[in-house]
């Protein structure tokens, strides 16, 4: 079994890939086309290594073609999300076991450059990447998943409890307790950098 | 619900480092792979669905009905190929009072041995049956040139098998009979050779005994 369909049924998805239910293939692909590129930075953002990007994206792509018939339209964002946070923590869980990923895997080999920056202001830019996602990681799934929507992908609180599937109150005192947190990192991180 | 300020508008330290996610842009490969699986997921799906979950048109269950029959009509020349093969090999083993047989003697393998690769699953067509039979056939006509002796014969029709059926299911009983009609033929050193890749290739195969006998 591949690892990946491994990791399917220990996040406790029940069925295997070949028991797929009727799955409508345009839609499908018309909603991975459209939400590719938020999956693939949440992931990332989410602690997600390089190597393990497109494996995470398989798991939530496979997740996305079994269940696509339950997903309201206009919802497929939300589902996409929610889907990565559980994929990620899956993914953190192994990952827990097999190694740490470090900053320099978090690596950013696979990114497009942006063209308006210079050489310079792209290193510094990678560099300060890097030590956002040592932060990141150093915040508990719980709080990283909540602390991504509202901070980078500019979630509302709403959408991020719907997302989630959290009473307000639980996102208000995440997203609380994760800034502090990550200031607090920040801080001492970017001082480390530099000094 | 009151939103706080975010910290990418904050300023300071929080500021710059979140400013940097603005790099976080997938390459166009990883688009790429991502279509694909969508694409291949999408597909895969509704095959193995198919059977399932969907309702399938009237057309298609006669057309299925029609293909399974075929299936077993051909399964049941098969075994009873294989059958009489077997019989066939009691019978000149006890002729030949306990002499070891030689691979052409063998009866057909009924299926792909289990250390070999399981084949990628084919639509049930009759194409597909089709050129089972004719490989089954091509091997048929390589065990008898390898039984009257005509090895150059047996090598000449298993070069032709492999063009035809790369990697067909019966691949290691060709270059098991292709080892035999080599040592036949004197080619030791090739034999030899496809031996080692037959060893390595199908380490449990029922054949390998056989094969590797032929050697010594």
């Amino acid at each position: 079994m591949s690892r990946v369909l491994e990791r399917s049924f220990s996040l406790g998805h029940a069925a295997p890939v070949t028991t797929l239910g009727g799955v409508d293939e345009s839609r499908l692909r018309q909603v991975v086309s459209q939400h590719f590129d938020v999956l693939w930075r949440f992931l990332r953002r989410l602690g997600i290594a390089e190597c393990d990007t497109d494996d995470a994206i398989q798991e939530v792509v496979l997740v996305l073609a079994r269940k696509l018939d339950q997903v309201e339209v206009g919802s497929e964002r939300s589902f996409v999300f929610s889907t990565a946070v559980r994929v990620a923590s899956g993914f953190r869980r192994t990952l827990r076991n097999r190694r740490e990923v470090g900053v320099e895997e978090a690596g950013l080999a696979e990114l497009e450059s942006p063209p308006e920056l210079g050489p310079e202001a792209l290193a510094e830019k990678k560099r300060l990447r890097a030590v956002l996602q040592q932060v990141l990681n150093e915040l508990p799934m719980e709080l990283r998943s909540v602390f991504v929507l509202y901070e980078l992908e500019e979630l509302t609180m709403v959408e991020i409890a719907q997302t989630l599937e959290l009473p307000p109150g639980t996102v208000a005192s995440r997203l609380r307790r994760s800034r502090e947190l990550f200031e607090g990192m920040a801080a001492r991180a970017v001082e480390r950098m530099e000094s | 619900m009151n939103e706080p300020r975010r910290l990418s508008q904050s300023g300071g330290v929080s500021q710059r480092l979140l400013d940097s996610a603005s790099i976080d842009k997938p390459s166009a490969a990883a688009r790429r792979r991502a279509s694909l699986l969508a694409a291949t997921t999408g597909s895969f799906s509704t095959t193995s669905s198919r059977s399932s979950a969907a309702p399938m048109p009237r057309s298609s269950v006669v057309k299925t009905l029609a293909t399974w029959m075929v299936i077993g009509a051909a399964a049941s020349a098969t075994l009873a190929l294989a059958g009489s093969k077997l019989l066939d090999f009691s019978g000149d083993r006890s002729k030949s009072q306990g002499a070891a047989p030689t691979l052409a003697e063998l009866p057909v393998a009924p299926s792909a041995s289990p250390d070999i690769a399981p084949e990628p699953k084919r639509s049930v067509q009759e194409p597909t049956l089709a050129a089972s039979a004719e490989e089954l056939r091509e091997i048929e006509a390589v065990r008898a040139a390898i039984g009257r002796g005509d090895d150059a014969g047996a090598i000449a029709g298993l070069d032709d098998y492999d063009r035809a059926h790369l990697d067909g299911p019966r691949k290691a009983e060709s270059t098991a009979l292709r080892i035999e009609a080599l040592y036949k033929s004197g080619k030791t050193a090739e034999a030899r050779t496809l031996l080692i890749d037959f060893q390595n290739r199908y380490p449990t195969h029922p054949l390998l005994k056989r094969v590797r006998a032929l050697a010594q």
